[in-house]
This record gives structure tokens, C-alpha cells and sequence, in this order.
């Protein structure tokens, strides 16, 4: 099975979930601060880069578990994927997981300064962490709860 | 084998396309009106969904031929696919997408929005089928392409099927 984040920006929500799910950060602390430089550098390196999937791990039950920037067509893209693999007789189902209500409206003032790589943007960055991360965390922890046993009904 | 002809809204260009490739519309002149009723999937897809790719037959050298409605955000949908695709180990040799958006008639572009969009399918429709019949050309020209390069395709991977 693979599970898919996504949100408008593949890096931001979409990539916290995933590092929630694959243990790259804690569920019950914020993540030490080298590790959310490496997400603000993620962001700034592959930010733009929608529509490509972005390999994030494995989880314990060895899902690959990976992020997917799709702008504002996250519904058109879940689509496409859904029925690509069902042509393709892709055999391990595909789920895919909206970030969308948790990435704000930092991110879109981030990108358009990704360029400017300093102080000041990674202040931005840190507050934007601060405030999604404990909504993120409760996303997560919600959708462990609908199905403690697996990953199938990962909502 | 599968070809996808992919355009803004898979309700029109890519249906003519696809339509020409498997023969339901003529390849030596242009069809009348009353032909585009037979064609499946003509003026149907809806804009919820977006993005499905719907099957439209399988032509004589063994393609299974789709379409596919992208909105503008081609550069997005597609990526997503291919790196779905390559993420599952897909061999994506036998995976070809076609631009079917070719030059159209402005009429065909207001009144595709006026069916899709809107819900206007009169006068909406008649004037798709109105502007695509006026650019019916482009379409064979953009088919013929695609089914002179699948073959050329086909003949390349027999000899080299032969050499090995």
C-alpha cells in the first residue's frame, strides 16, 4: 500500500503528515529545530516542484508513505491517480490524504519569497511550523483513530 | 499500449481526436453535424470530474486509446501520473499522452465553456460541433500524425525484436 499527502504545496502540511506517519518527528513534542531548517530547506528547494511525488519513508507496517503538491487541483489529481493506477493494474491500493485545510496561508507568502533564503524567512517559516504543527499532530492522531490496526481506513 | 489524448476539458478536442483514431468519425472528409451524436462521450464530461480518464477503444495496431480533461494544469496532472507510475515500478515504455488542443475555432472554445460550464447544451453543444467541424482538419492532421508515429513505433520495436 502507498499512502499519498497532498496539499497545495507538497512540502509544507502535506510533508509534516508524512514525517508524523513515518516517525521522522515526534507525536508528542515539536521536532527538534535542525529538523524544521531541513523542512524550511525542503521548501525552499522543492516548494515549486508540484506535481511531482516526493518520497518522504516507510512506515512500521512498510507503507511508503510520500507528499504531492498539487496547487488547487488536489481533486482532479486524486482522479487521475486513482484511475492511472486502476489502468495500470497497479496492485497495492493508493490512499490519498488531504493536507489542504492544514498548510494556511504562510506558505503561499513563503514561496513567493523562496528565493530570499534568510532571517527573516525563516522566522516565517518557524511560526508557520509552531501554529501547524499541533493541528497537524491532531490530524494525525484522528486518523489513527479510525483505525488503530492499519493504515485502510486512514482518514 | 496506452495513448491518452489529453485537453482542457475531455469533453470535445480530445473526444474528436480519439473518435477519428478508432474511426467513429471519417479520416477523408469532414462529418456532418448528425454524425457527432453517435459519438460516445461527445460534450459529456463533467466538471467534477475532472481528470478521470475514460476509455474510448482499442484501435487496429492493439493501443488502448483514452481521453483525458486537464483543465490548464497539464504541467501538474501529468508529472503526478508519471511519478505515480514510476514510484510503482510501472514500465512506462507503452504510455503515450497526445496535446489534443489543437487551434481552435474561438466558437468552440465560448460554447465548449457554455455546455461544460454552464449547463447551456442548447445552443452550447451545436456550436461545438459547429467551430470542430470548421477546424475538422487540424484534427486529421494531428491524428494522422499520432497513427503514422505509432506505427513507425510499432515497425521499430518488431526489427528490433528481430535482432534480439
Amino acid at each position: 500500500m502507498r499512502i499519498i499527502y497532498y496539499s497545495h504545496w507538497g512540502t509544507y502540511a502535506a510533508y509534516t503528515m508524512a514525517a508524523l506517519h513515518t516517525g521522522l518527528y515526534p507525536e508528542d513534542r515539536l521536532p527538534p529545530d535542525d529538523w524544521i531548517w531541513a523542512q524550511h530547506e525542503l521548501c525552499l528547494r522543492y516548494g515549486e516542484q508540484t506535481g511531482n511525488l516526493i518520497y518522504t519513508g516507510m512506515d512500521e507496517q512498510f507503507t511508503e508513505i510520500y507528499t504531492l503538491g498539487c496547487r488547487r487541483h488536489g481533486e482532479m489529481i486524486v482522479r487521475a491517480i486513482q484511475h492511472i493506477s486502476d489502468i495500470f493494474e497497479v496492485h497495492e491500493t493508493v490512499h490519498m490524504i488531504s493536507a489542504e485545510s492544514l498548510d494556511g496561508m504562510l506558505p503561499v507568502l513563503l514561496q513567493k519569497l523562496n528565493s530570499r533564503d534568510n532571517s527573516f524567512t525563516k522566522m516565517l517559516f518557524k511560526d508557520w511550523f509552531y501554529r501547524s504543527y499541533p493541528k497537524c499532530q491532531h490530524a494525525f492522531q484522528n486518523g489513527k483513530l479510525c483505525n488503530p490496526e492499519g493504515n485502510q481506513g486512514f482518514c | 499500449m496506452k495513448l491518452f489524448y489529453c485537453c482542457y476539458g475531455g469533453a470535445h478536442t480530445s473526444v474528436t481526436c480519439a473518435s477519428i483514431h478508432l474511426g467513429y468519425l471519417p479520416d477523408d472528409r469532414v462529418p456532418s453535424a448528425a454524425e457527432f451524436a453517435g459519438v460516445p462521450f461527445y460534450d459529456k464530461m463533467d466538471n467534477h470530474k475532472l481528470g478521470t480518464p475514460v476509455f474510448m477503444g482499442r484501435d487496429a495496431l492493439g493501443w488502448d486509446i483514452y481521453i483525458i480533461g486537464m483543465k490548464n494544469v497539464k504541467t501538474l496532472v501529468i508529472p503526478a501520473m508519471k511519478s505515480y507510475l514510476n514510484a510503482c515500478g510501472m514500465d512506462q515504455s507503452d504510455f503515450l499522452l497526445v496535446n489534443a488542443l489543437v487551434e481552435l475555432h474561438p466558437i468552440t472554445s465560448i460554447s465548449g465553456v457554455a455546455t461544460r460550464k454552464f449547463g447551456l447544451i442548447y445552443p452550447g453543444r451545436p456550436l461545438t460541433i459547429w467551430g470542430i467541424r470548421k477546424t475538422y482538419p487540424k484534427f486529421l492532421a494531428l491524428v494522422k500524425d499520432v497513427k503514422e508515429n505509432l506505427q513507425v513505433r510499432g515497425n521499430y520495436i518488431r526489427t528490433a525484436t528481430d535482432f534480439s
